[in-house]
């Protein structure tokens, strides 16, 4: 049975929309100034509508809680956590350099939507870090939600 | 001030699901307060007391105060659970209601739990009625019908500091201080009790019913050998007309109320505080959705907005450093037209959020504006990134700053209040005015599964310091029982029985019970904002 989100949150990148309409457009448009056969001007134009759909999927950085998981990503990633795992909580500011969207650097996995704080945490496995538009809420919350580790 | 927008919607299925439970756990709150009525003992110690003429101490009560006014309760459910079941509210009713339109504590006996007799926990209950009458400046009046102290717990009754004995040297400090207290002597009054008359300024007796002796007719006879009737011996013809102890006779208990209401009458107005106060109007969203809101599960987070919403007037609310430290919410509104300044936790507190509370204050302390603690707090952030960054200093600041603010502070418990969190938002020990509890409220040093990690990381590094390991089973043999027993004393009819808080509220009621302790702290004028040094 899926359990009930206790806290969820979503960080959307500001300029979202004109981003995703420049990134369709960029591809949509070439078939208009170059004249292509048909099939590869739809090909383009199909192109233009998967690569907006992948922007406009990192863009929107969804964060859920529930009382045993911690859940974040897009919906190509989405990594579930159960919370026992989580280690070495706090707040952090986001490397500017670590960009929009998902990035796997040597020691982190970065989960993000927009440049600016959010929470860093460890488990067996790796370190994350993940957006926030309120990581003081979010970390409150996932420190009265995880049971101590033994 | 702007009104605050909520976001819940009524139809969405955890708001149902919080608002059944809630619902829930206030009807079994509202069955224990109906058992209370017209008196705490059974249907057969009731009809014995009516038998003698005697009304029920809830009829009492509302013959002394003026029709349809409220009456704010104290403790209703002390000793609820303790002492075996047999001491309901622990024999005494208190609180404060309106006579001839003036603020009176009362502190009434029920003489239907085992004769009205003094409990630990009755003790407890009479002197943090004074402590509420000396707080707030306001007259008390005794309605006495008490055999003394429960002699088979006279050892958590008599010989300690807070116990009975303190009662009378409450009385003569409260007298020194200018307050003034009536006895009403409406059934025994006996040993130590009989200084509670002998110590009012005006005492009232019923004929028939109330005797004032320090050793009854038992007593006399076992020492001097001379048979005498109780009325004899210290009856309300005796002391009101031979003795002098007493001062107004009464043939009933009607009679003895209405005397009761014309002293009160006669104590001229008293000086009020005056608090900034606008016509009240009702909050924009309904209080009943406070049921919806206010989570049982404790993890489940609830913006604490939205439970302001619900409690002022017109849900309008000045919001102070709304983007800084946002885990605590601070701001001015108004509850029945009284400003007020608001504190509710939205979160742990971090150094920002700290001070951001202690900032708003001192804002309050020096411009006299009451405080309203709104507490579901898990405590202060932890880790080496914020002790680096001065936590323990910054949480002292709030800490300080409670401490120190001498305008009347209420707390009321929505969810949690764990470890250092509840001192910073006003705990029992920073001296509310006072402070109630919400039904799903839990109040413990830390959380039931914090505590028991905490045991268990201890017994595992004796272990090993010895060379051993802790078992799975055994962590679970240590963690279990300390999870039920943080359950167990964490839930707020624990802590309302002992005394940690005035009582238990329905959501509902929070906005009408802040404005009556408001007007009752108004009897006192607020003294000027004086800090002490805050480490910087």
């Amino acid at each position: 049975m899926q359990e009930t989100a206790i806290h969820s949150e979503t960080q959307v990148f500001p300029f979202k929309t004109p981003v995703v309409l420049a990134v369709f457009l960029s591809c949509a448009l070439i078939p208009v100034f170059l004249s292509l056969p048909w099939w590869m001007a739809i090909g383009i134009v199909l192109v233009g509508v998967l690569a907006a759909a992948l922007v406009h999927s990192v863009m929107t950085l969804r964060v859920e809680v529930t009382p045993t998981t911690l859940e974040f990503g897009y919906w190509f990633s989405a990594p579930k956590i159960p919370l026992p795992e989580i280690a070495d909580l706090q707040i952090v500011e986001i490397p500017k350099l670590a960009g929009i969207g998902m990035h796997i650097y040597k020691f982190y996995y970065v989960y993000n939507a927009r440049f600016g704080r959010g929470i860093q945490f460890s488990t067996p496995k790796r370190k994350y870090m993940v957006g926030s538009d309120n990581p003081e809420h979010l970390l409150s919350i996932l420190i009265t939600a995880i049971p101590r580790k033994r | 001030m702007y009104r605050i927008k909520s976001n819940i919607r009524t139809t969405d299925p955890e708001f149902i699901s919080n608002r059944e439970q809630m619902l829930k756990l206030v009807s079994e709150l509202r069955e224990h307060l109906s058992a209370l009525t017209p008196a705490a003992g059974s249907a057969e110690h009731i009809a014995r007391h009516e038998k003698r003429g005697k009304l029920p101490v809830r009829d009492r009560l509302a013959k002394l105060f003026d029709p349809d006014t409220p009456f704010l309760e104290f403790s209703s459910l002390a000793a609820h659970g303790m002492y075996d079941g047999s001491a309901p509210s622990a024999g005494m009713v208190t609180g404060v209601g309106s006579v001839h339109g003036r603020e009176v504590v009362v502190v009434a006996n029920d003489a239907t739990v085992k004769g009205g007799t003094y409990f630990p926990m009755t003790i407890k209950k009479h002197l943090r009625a004074q402590e509420i009458a000396l707080e707030n400046k306001l007259p008390c009046v005794y309605l006495v019908d008490s055999g003394g102290i429960f002699l088979p717990e006279q050892a958590g009754t008599f010989p300690d500091k807070e116990h009975f004995g303190r009662i009378f040297y409450n009385q003569a400090r409260m007298s020194a201080e200018g307050i003034p207290q009536i006895a009403v002597v409406m059934g025994s009054c006996t040993a130590g009790g009989a200084y509670v008359p002998a110590m009012s300024d005006e005492t009232v007796m019923v004929k028939g019913n109330a005797t004032i002796f320090i050793g009854g007719p038992p007593l006399v006879k076992a020492a001097t050998g001379v048979d005498v009737t109780a009325e004899e011996l210290g009856g309300a013809d005796v002391h009101t007309r031979i003795s002098g102890v007493a001062d107004h006779f009464a043939v009933n208990d009607e009679q003895a109320l209405q005397m009761t209401r014309n002293i009160v009458e006669a104590l001229g107005r008293p000086v009020l505080h005056v608090f900034d106060r606008e016509a009240s109007e009702d909050p924009a969203y309904d209080p009943k959705e406070l049921y919806g809101i206010a989570s049982v599960d404790l993890r489940k987070p609830f913006d604490i907005k939205e439970i302001i919403a619900r409690m002022v007037d017109g849900s309008r609310f000045q919001e102070f450093k709304a983007r800084y430290g946002t885990t605590i919410v601070c701001g001015f509104a108004r509850i029945h037209g009284y400003l007020v300044g608001i504190l509710g936790n939205n979160g742990v507190l971090f150094s920002e959020s700290a001070k951001k509370g202690a900032h708003f204050i001192e804002l309050c302390g020096m411009r006299k504006i009451p405080l309203v603690f709104l507490q579901n707090i898990t405590g202060f952030i932890v880790g080496k990134q914020y002790e680096h960054g001065a936590i323990a200093s910054d949480g002292a600041k709030m800490v300080h700053a409670v401490s120190c603010a001498d305008v009347p502070k209420l707390t009321v418990i929505v969810g949690g209040s764990y470890g250092a969190g509840n001192y910073a938002m006003c705990g029992r020990g920073y001296n509310p005015r006072l402070l109630w509890m919400w039904p799903n409220a839990r109040i413990s040093v830390m959380g039931p599964q914090q505590a028991a990690d905490v045991l268990v990381q201890v017994k595992r590094e004796q272990l090993e310091a010895a060379g051993k390991k802790l078992g799975k089973v055994d962590e679970e043999a240590i963690s279990k029982p300390v999870v039920a027993k943080y359950e167990f004393e964490g839930n707020p009819y624990y802590s309302t029985a002992r005394l940690w808080d005035d009582g238990i509220l329905d959501p509902v009621d929070s906005r009408q019970a802040i404005a009556l302790a408001i007007a009752m702290a108004a009897n006192k004028p607020v003294p000027d904002y004086r800090p002490g040094v805050y480490r910087m």
